[in-house]
C-alpha cells in the first residue's frame, strides 16, 4: 500500500470500517511512513479533542405531535390525496344514479307517509300492479283452494295415510298427556289453596285469641266474684234458715213435752 | 421490543400511541443532534418538535427501504439547515442595517460564520476544552460538521451517513476528511494542540 492507496482509506482505518487485510497493510504502510503516521495520529488527536464535547444536559421537553381527529382520519384514509372535490361528487352522483337504477331494476317500491315512509325490495317477484298500501303487502291465506291438487295416481298415497294415522295417534297422546297434567296441575292448586285457607284460618284465630285474652281474663273474674258472692248469699240464707228451724224445732219439743206431761198426769 | 418499522405501519393505520413511542424512543437523539447543529437549548427544542411533526405528517411518503431512523435524521438535519440559513440571513440584515446606521466599529463583534454563540453562563459552567471545540465545529462549514456530528457523535457508519444525506459515501468520506482537517487547524490555532 502506498501513501496514495492510504489517503483512500485513511478513514477507514480510523473508523475501523475496514477489513482485517486492509488494515493489516495500512498498519505496515504506517510503520514505513511517517507522513502518513503523523497524519493519523493528528486526526486521532483531533478525535480525542471532539469526545471532550459530551451530549448537551438532558432537559425535560415534551414533543407535542398535532394528531388528527378520527374523522379527519377517516376522511383521508377514505378519499385519496390526489382526489379533488370534483371527483368526490361525481363519485357521488355516480353512485346514488346507480342506486337508483338497482333499486328501479329490483321492483322496489318506497311509500311516504304521514308516519314516515316504507321500504320494500322485492328481489325474487316483481309485482303486475302495483300496490297502494303497503299494509297490504301481506301474505295470502292458504286456502286449500290454493294448493297445488295432487295427481290423479299417487304411489305416495298409502305412506301418506299411515303419516296421517301416526300423527293423529301421537296428537291424541299428546292431548292426552296435556289433559293429565292439566288435572294433577289443578288438584295441586286445589290442594295448595286448601292448605293456605286452613292455614290462614288458624293463625285468624290465633290473632284473635291473642287480641281478646285480657277481656276473657276479665270477664272471667267478674264471673268468679260474682259466683262467690252468690254461694255466701245463699250460706247465709241456710244459715238463717237453720237457726229458724232449730228454733221452731226446740218449740215444737217444747210443745210436745208439754202434751206429754199434760196427759200422763194422775186422774 | 417492536421494530421502528412496526411502529411506522401502526402508526400509518391511525395507532397515534405508537407514534408517541416512536418520539420517546428517538426524541433525546434527535435533540442531540439539532442541539449540536445549532447550539442553542430552545431553538433545538423548536426544531426537535418541527420534525417529529414533519415526520408524522409525511409518515405516508416515507419509503420502507431505508431506515426510519436515518429518514427521521435527515428531516431533522434538513430543518436545522434551514434554521441555520435563516438565522445567517438575519445575521445579513442586522450587518446591513449597522452598516447603514455608521455602526462598523460594532463589526467586530459580529462572527461572519454566524455560529452560536455560548452565553456568559456557558462559558462559566463548560469546561474550556469542550467549548473551544464547540466553538471550532460552529464554524464549520455546515455540510462538513453534520458528517462529524453523525459519526463521532451518534456512531453511524459512512454508508449509513451517506443514506442520511443522501449522497454517495465518496461525498460523505470528503466532507468528513475536510471536516477533520479544518478541526485540526482550528483546535491548533485556539492553542488546544500543536500543529
Amino acid at each position: 500500500m502506498n501513501c496514495e492507496q492510504f489517503k483512500d482509506k485513511i478513514l477507514d482505518f480510523l473508523y475501523e470500517e475496514i477489513s482485517e487485510e486492509e488494515r493489516a497493510e495500512a498498519v505496515l504502510h504506517l510503520k514505513a511512513c511517517s507522513s502518513c503516521n503523523a497524519e493519523v495520529n493528528e486526526f486521532k488527536l483531533v478525535r480525542g479533542d471532539l469526545a471532550e464535547w459530551g451530549d448537551p444536559a438532558a432537559r425535560d421537553f415534551s414533543i407535542t405531535v398535532p394528531y388528527p381527529s378520527p374523522l379527519r382520519f377517516f376522511k383521508q384514509w377514505l378519499i385519496p390525496e390526489h382526489w379533488s372535490m370534483r371527483n368526490v361528487m361525481a363519485l357521488a352522483i355516480a353512485s346514488a344514479l346507480l342506486l337508483l337504477v338497482a333499486f328501479s331494476v329490483l321492483g322496489t317500491e318506497v311509500e311516504f307517509s304521514k308516519n314516515g315512509f316504507a321500504f320494500r325490495a322485492d328481489l325474487l317477484r316483481r309485482s303486475d300492479s302495483r300496490r297502494s298500501n303497503i299494509a297490504d303487502l301481506r301474505p295470502a291465506a292458504v286456502t286449500p283452494a290454493s294448493l297445488p291438487l295432487p295427481s290423479p295416481v299417487s304411489t305416495l298415497e298409502p305412506v301418506k295415510s299411515d303419516i296421517l294415522r301416526e300423527v293423529t295417534r301421537m296428537i291424541q297422546e299428546s292431548e292426552n298427556r296435556q289433559e293429565q297434567l292439566v288435572k294433577s296441575e289443578e288438584i295441586r292448586l286445589v290442594n295448595q289453596l286448601t292448605s293456605g285457607y286452613r292455614t290462614q284460618v288458624a293463625d285468624l284465630t290465633r290473632q284473635f285469641n291473642d287480641k281478646h285474652k285480657l277481656d276473657y281474663v276479665a270477664v272471667y273474674d267478674n264471673l268468679e266474684q260474682q259466683r262467690l258472692a252468690d254461694l255466701q248469699q245463699i250460706r247465709m240464707a241456710f244459715s238463717s234458715l237453720d237457726a229458724r228451724t232449730s228454733q221452731q224445732a226446740k218449740q215444737t219439743q217444747q210443745l210436745v213435752d208439754l202434751i206429754q206431761k199434760v196427759s200422763y198426769q194422775p186422774k | 421490543m417492536v421494530t421502528d418499522e412496526a411502529l411506522v405501519e401502526r402508526t400509518v393505520r391511525g395507532d397515534t400511541h405508537a407514534y408517541d413511542e416512536l418520539v420517546v424512543r428517538w426524541q433525546r437523539v434527535i435533540y442531540n443532534l439539532v442541539y449540536r447543529m445549532l447550539g442553542k437549548e430552545h431553538e433545538a427544542e423548536e426544531v426537535c418538535q418541527d420534525a417529529f411533526t414533519a415526520a408524522y405528517l409525511n409518515l405516508k411518503n416515507f419509503r420502507r427501504e431505508a431506515k426510519f431512523s436515518s429518514w427521521l435524521y435527515r428531516i431533522a438535519i434538513n430543518l436545522s439547515t434551514s434554521h441555520l440559513r435563516k438565522r445567517q440571513r438575519t445575521a445579513w440584515e442586522s450587518l446591513d442595517e449597522m452598516r447603514e446606521k455608521g455602526t462598523m466599529a460594532d463589526l467586530e463583534a459580529v462572527q461572519w460564520n454566524v455560529g452560536p454563540r455560548p452565553s456568559i453562563e456557558d462559558h462559566a459552567i463548560e469546561q474550556d476544552r469542550a467549548r473551544r471545540v464547540r466553538s471550532a465545529m460552529d464554524q464549520l462549514h455546515p455540510e462538513c460538521r453534520i458528517v462529524l456530528i453523525l459519526k463521532e457523535y451518534h456512531g453511524l457508519t459512512f454508508k449509513e451517513i451517506a443514506e442520511v444525506l443522501n449522497v454517495p459515501i465518496s461525498t460523505v468520506k470528503t466532507r468528513m476528511y475536510a471536516g477533520l482537517s479544518e478541526m485540526k487547524k482550528r483546535l491548533a490555532r485556539d492553542g488546544l494542540h500543536e500543529a
